[in-house]
C-alpha cells in the first residue's frame, strides 16, 4: 500500500467503514481489503469511475457485512452476555419484587411515608436516575441479546438467548420510565416482550437469507 | 463446516461465486486483487467481486480446506507491498471439479429437454 493510498479520504474512510465487521473477521482480513480497496482506487479513472466504486463498495458492505456477522460466534462475548444478564436479573427481583413485598409488611404510616418521599423528594429523583440508567442498559442488553441470538450457529444456543432476551426486553419495558409497566400488567408485558422478539427476528433472518443469496451469486 | 464441506465434496454445496473463485485458483496461486480480476474476466463482467464479498468467500473456503494461504509476496505489476497469496489444494480441485461436473449435467438435462432451442423459438417468436 503506497503513501499516498493510505493517506487519501477514501481509503480513510473505508478503513472506518470495516469496522462494521466482525472484529475477528477485520483482524484476519481487515489489511487485506483495505489494499484491495485501494488497488481498485488505482485502477479507476476520473469522477465517474470513482462515484462507481464507491456504489459498488456500498453494494458489497451492505451485501457482505450481514453475512460476515451471522457466520461469526462470540463464545467470549456470550460469557460476559450472561453474567450481565444474571446481575440485570437480581436486580430486577430486588426491585421489582422483594421491594414491594417488604414495603407492604411494614406499617401504614412508615410506607405513605416512603411512598412520600419516593414521589417527590430527593430519594424520587435518584429513583428516577436510577431508573433512567437500568433502563438504558436493559434496552442495549436486550438488543445485543438479540444480535447474540440470531448468531448462533446452534439452533438451542440461539434459542436460549432468544428466551432471555425476551426476559431482558421484558425487563427493559419494565425499568424504563418512559415506558413505565405497572406491577399489575405483567402478562400484557411478557407477551409484548414476546411477540416483538419473533417479529425482530424474522426480519433479520430474512434480511440475512436474501443477503447470503446475493453473495452467492453475484458478488 | 463438516455438513457442508461434505456436501461441498460431491459439488452440491459450494456457491458460484466460491466455484468461480476455485476456478481462478486451478492455474496459478493469486492474491485478492487477482482472484477479483480473474473472476470478472471468467465471469464477463458478470461477477465484479467486492472487498467484503470475496474475503467472505476466502474465509469459507479457507475453513473448508479448499483453499490454503501460501506465502505472501510482492506483486511488482501492483504496488511494493506483500500481498497474501492463496493455492487450491487437492480437496479443492476436487469440490470444483465435482460441481463443473453437476454443472454439466445441467446442460446436458437443459440440452435435452431442447430447453436452448424452445428459448430460441420463443425468442423469434415474440420477434
Amino acid at each position: 500500500m503506497t503513501s499516498r493510498a493510505r493517506g487519501s479520504f477514501g481509503a480513510r474512510l473505508y478503513a472506518l467503514l470495516l469496522y462494521l465487521y466482525p472484529s475477528r473477521f477485520r483482524r484476519e482480513y481487515g489489511e487485506a481489503m483495505q489494499q484491495l480497496f485501494n488497488d481498485q482506487r488505482r485502477a479507476v479513472r476520473g469522477a465517474g469511475g470513482y462515484a462507481m466504486l464507491w456504489l459498488k463498495t456500498l453494494r458489497d458492505l451492505v451485501l457482505s457485512v450481514p453475512a460476515a456477522h451471522s457466520n461469526a460466534t462470540s463464545s467470549k462475548g456470550a460469557v460476559v452476555l450472561w453474567i450481565v444478564v444474571a446481575v440485570l436479573a437480581v436486580v430486577f427481583v430486588v426491585n421489582g419484587v422483594v421491594l414491594p413485598s417488604y414495603l407492604s409488611r411494614v406499617p401504614s404510616d412508615a410506607a405513605a411515608a416512603v411512598a412520600a418521599t419516593s414521589a417527590d423528594g430527593p430519594t424520587g429523583e435518584f429513583r428516577t436516575v436510577a431508573q433512567v440508567a437500568a433502563g438504558l442498559v436493559s434496552t442495549l442488553l436486550a438488543f445485543g441479546a438479540f444480535l447474540f441470538a440470531v448468531r448462533q450457529r446452534r439452533v438451542a444456543n440461539g434459542m436460549a438467548a432468544f428466551v432471555v432476551g425476551a426476559a431482558l426486553t421484558f425487563m427493559a419495558l419494565a425499568m424504563n420510565p418512559w415506558l413505565w409497566l405497572p406491577l399489575d400488567r405483567y402478562p400484557a408485558g411478557i407477551m409484548w416482550a414476546l411477540g416483538v422478539w419473533p417479529l425482530a427476528a424474522v426480519a433479520y433472518v430474512a434480511a440475512t437469507i436474501a443477503s447470503r443469496r446475493q453473495v452467492g451469486g453475484v458478488g | 463446516m463438516a455438513k457442508r464441506a461434505m456436501k461441498a465434496h460431491q459439488g452440491a454445496g459450494i456457491t458460484p461465486v466460491e466455484f468461480h473463485i476455485l476456478l481462478a485458483l486451478v492455474d496459478s496461486d493469486r492474491h485478492g486483487y487477482g482472484i477479483m480480476q480473474q473472476v470478472a474476466g471468467d465471469s464477463g463482467d458478470a461477477i465484479q467481486l467486492g472487498p467484503g464479498t470475496l474475503y467472505g468467500a476466502l474465509a469459507r473456503l479457507l475453513e473448508y480446506g479448499f483453499i490454503r494461504e501460501v506465502e505472501s509476496g510482492v506483486d511488482p505489476a501492483l504496488d511494493d507491498s506483500r500481498r497474501r497469496y492463496y493455492r487450491l489444494t487437492a480437496a479443492g480441485r476436487t469440490a470444483a471439479g465435482a460441481e463443473a461436473q453437476r454443472l454439466a449435467g445441467v446442460v446436458k438435462l437443459a440440452r435435452s429437454r431442447q430447453l436452448t432451442l424452445r428459448a430460441q423459438e420463443v425468442a423469434a417468436h415474440d420477434l
